[in-house]
């Protein structure tokens, strides 16, 4: 049972903590690039999905399912910050 | 230049498939010697580089190059199979497309 | 790694297929289109053709808005004339050409969804928009979960290569035909579910541009599509379009790529006329939009083009998008990309198989069948041979159908759907060897007799085609005939293949609380 349970958390960990990861690491680096708005939207789009594929691959690889979601909540909380720092900057600019 | 390709492709494929041992066996019914099994790779390595080479150097180069590494999946499937069911054909087929590349080159 | 190949191979496994498959009919939409509708004339992209098309457009619409004219390429070899009366779809009418010899009326072609079909299947599943695209790309992301997963498990390829086992094991062969077909084409694997991915991004990570402002549009908003007035001012008549027909023609033909494949004129019958011809350039791999040149409408003067600037990542982002869609690929690497999806929806089939095969045995030991095994084994069978059938029942209808049945090419659809559903209701009642191989034979049945049916509804037009020197009608055939063949040496393999196998224990499922979940290794 706590196997299962384990697993189930790992699968939450992998999808919705890896797109969480993969959403939020879009908006930073969109927001970091100095590049014209489609070609930012793309470089920060595009990498993403590999970031998406690294947290799954590590929450199903990680020892114990409470690492999985350190390692991918970790960053995730990191780049939430960073959004709430950047975004108001960048409002700012645009105005 | 798909075909071209295809016909430099597959040869040098068949050359790094009889540098294993096992396939060597099937194809030619003899063991491989160690200078043979150096030879061959030589052979097939040097073959995937022309025929890189003539992709590159081409001037559509770009659609060449994806056309190369799609070659390679379709000459390695064939290599693979002949291997398993007529592995004594191999060498004759392989010299076969070898001798096609030059009339297909001049064909298209 | 090995649990989250097997997991994430299985769960969408069914749908990937699909898309698979489709996909890789997709390589040859145009030349599937031209099976489908046998009956369409074939032109050559010539003035004449040219100069027919606005003839016609004179005589049917000269007072519609927009006109265009499409000449053929050498996939599609059919010309077309469209207008624009009104605003909006309606308003939007298109028409076939005669072949030029003939006179008279346009032919009536057969309504049908040609390859079409396939191509929209390939990313929207038949599904409601926009559920389709997201389903495709979560399995073009488990996909490539399960390639980069299953480079890990299956690491020690290098051993194996070139080596295909086809014994009396059955596992063996399949897991020998999973390995050979993943490893040799592994890069293309790998291009095409991140491809996938990245082409409809604006849908799976819309945040990025959502966070990111509008910029504001220097100068004066684009004009709006004015229609045809009252007073037929401005209209460019045909002796005008043909000149500068010539003129763009030589100046693209002068470097040795294609001519103009599209005309369109717009804004006629007011002073903001225009004559526009494009065509798509040949050569780079990159998605690009079509090549235009476009004149003034009054005066004939050439108008300038804005050039938009290309940063870096707009040129990887093409390259990327334009490797999937693979319209660079002449019909030599077109068959070779072909091969590569065939040998994809192999690798997926033999990973599906192989999730029952491995687990086959351990389950007949111990006497029961759990109901996910149970599941996995039909959806398998229903999906890998089902989709066969539901396509060879598409092309079956497209020649017995009659020509005038309204709504004509829903019914194919709906052909293709009810042949699927017939499929999966009768995995549900036969024992799952047993409708494997009734199911191929039907497969084979299907595919090696469509060249038959072909010949008797539509043997004419192959004739034709071939004395014409087209050959994609025929090739059509015989890559039908091939597939069948397969199908049949599949079913054959099937037959003589023992099997351990109570069958009756498998035809029923015990109770589903006795589901594996996780001790999988």
């Amino acid at each position: 049972m706590l196997a299962k349970l384990g697993v189930a958390s790992r699968w939450a960990a992998a999808i919705g903590g890896g797109y969480a990861l993969a959403a939020l690491s879009s908006v930073v680096l969109a927001l970091t690039l100095t590049l014209p708005r489609e070609e930012a939207v793309m470089a920060a789009s595009m990498p993403a999905f590999l970031i998406f594929a690294a947290a799954v691959v590590w929450a199903f690889c990680a020892r114990t399912a409470w690492l999985a979601w350190a390692g991918i909540g970790g960053p995730v909380l990191i780049l939430a910050a960073a959004v709430w720092w950047l975004k108001p900057v960048v409002i700012a600019a645009a105005v | 230049m798909s075909g071209v390709l295809l016909t430099l492709i597959f040869p040098s494929l068949a050359c790094l498939a009889v540098a294993m041992p096992l396939h060597h066996r099937r194809v030619f019914g003899r063991e491989l010697a160690p200078a043979g099994r150096a030879v061959w790779r030589l052979l097939g390595a040097g073959g995937l580089l022309a025929a890189l080479g003539l992709a590159l150097t081409s001037r559509q180069w770009t659609a060449d190059l994806v056309a190369w590494t799609v070659m390679l999946a379709v000459a390695g499937l064939a290599v693979t199979f002949l291997l398993t069911y007529a592995p004594r054909v191999l060498p004759a087929v392989g010299l076969v497309a070898l001798s096609l590349a030059p009339a297909l080159a001049w064909w298209g | 790694m090995t649990w989250l190949h097997t997991w994430t191979g299985l769960l969408l496994g069914w749908v990937l297929f699909a898309i698979m498959v489709t996909g890789t009919a997709t390589y040859f939409r145009h030349e599937i289109t031209r099976w489908m509708q046998p009956e369409m004339p074939a032109h050559s992209a010539e003035r004449q053709t040219m100069h027919a098309g606005l003839a016609r457009l004179q005589e049917i619409a000269p007072k519609a808005g927009r006109w265009g004219v499409e000449l053929p390429d050498a996939r599609s070899g059919a010309a077309s004339v469209w207008w624009q009366e009104g605003p909006g779809r309606q308003g939007f009418k298109r028409e076939v050409l005669p072949a030029l010899h003939q006179s008279g009326p346009a032919p009536q072609v057969r309504d049908t969804r040609g390859g079409e079909f396939f191509y929209r299947f390939h990313f929207q599943l038949q599904l409601p928009h926009p559920w389709g695209r997201y389903l495709a790309g979560a399995a073009a992301m488990f996909m490539f979960l399960a390639l980069i997963s299953g480079i890990v498990t299956h690491r020690q390829f290098f051993k194996d290569f070139f080596t295909f086992r086809s014994g009396r094991n059955g596992p063996r062969t399949t897991l020998d035909l999973h390995n050979v077909t993943a490893v040799l084409a592994l890069p293309f694997y790998l291009l095409i579910s991140y491809s996938a991915l990245v082409i409809f991004m604006h849908m799976y990570l819309p945040w990025a541009e959502k966070v990111l402002p509008e910029e504001k549009e220097a100068g004066t908003p684009p004009p709006a599509v004015k229609m045809a007035g009252e007073n037929p001012i401005g209209s460019p008549d045909l002796a005008m379009i043909l000149r500068l027909y010539d003129e763009a023609q030589s100046s693209w033909t002068a470097g040795e790529g294609p001519g103009v494949r599209r005309l369109e004129v717009s804004s006629r019958n007011t002073p903001e006329a225009s004559v526009a011809f494009s065509r798509f350039d040949t050569g780079g791999v990159g998605m690009q939009r079509p090549a235009r040149l476009e004149f003034n409408g009054l005066t004939g003067e050439a108008v300038e083009q804005k050039t938009e600037p290309k940063g870096i990542v707009t040129a990887i982002h093409s390259v990327i998008y334009g490797l999937h869609l693979a319209r660079f690929a002449g019909s030599g690497l077109r068959w070779g990309f072909f091969v590569m999806g065939l040998m994809g929806s192999v690798l997926v089939a033999t990973g599906l198989v192989l999730w029952t095969l491995k687990r086959r045995n351990r389950h007949l030991s111990a006497g029961r069948v759990p109901f996910g095994h149970w599941l996995v084994e039909r959806l398998n069978l229903a999906t890998i041979a089902g989709l066969f059938i539901a396509i060879g029942a598409l092309f079956w209808a497209n020649r017995l159908l009659p020509a005038s049945l309204v709504g004509r090419g829903d019914w194919e659809v709906d052909c293709f759907l009810y042949a699927w559903g017939a499929a999966l209701l009768h995995v549900c009642v036969r024992p799952v060897m047993r409708a494997w191989r009734e199911q191929l034979i039907l497969v084979a049945f299907l595919f090696s007799g469509l060249p038959l049916l072909d010949a008797f509804t539509a043997g004419s037009y192959l004739r034709g085609s071939m004395q014409a020197g087209q050959w994609a009608h025929a090739a059509f055939d015989v890559a039908v005939l091939l597939l069948g063949l397969v199908a049949w040496m599949a079913a054959v393999r099937l037959t003589r293949q023992k099997v351990k196998q109570p069958e009756k224990s498998l035809t029923r499922p015990s109770a589903p609380q006795d589901e594996p979940a996780s001790e999988v290794a």
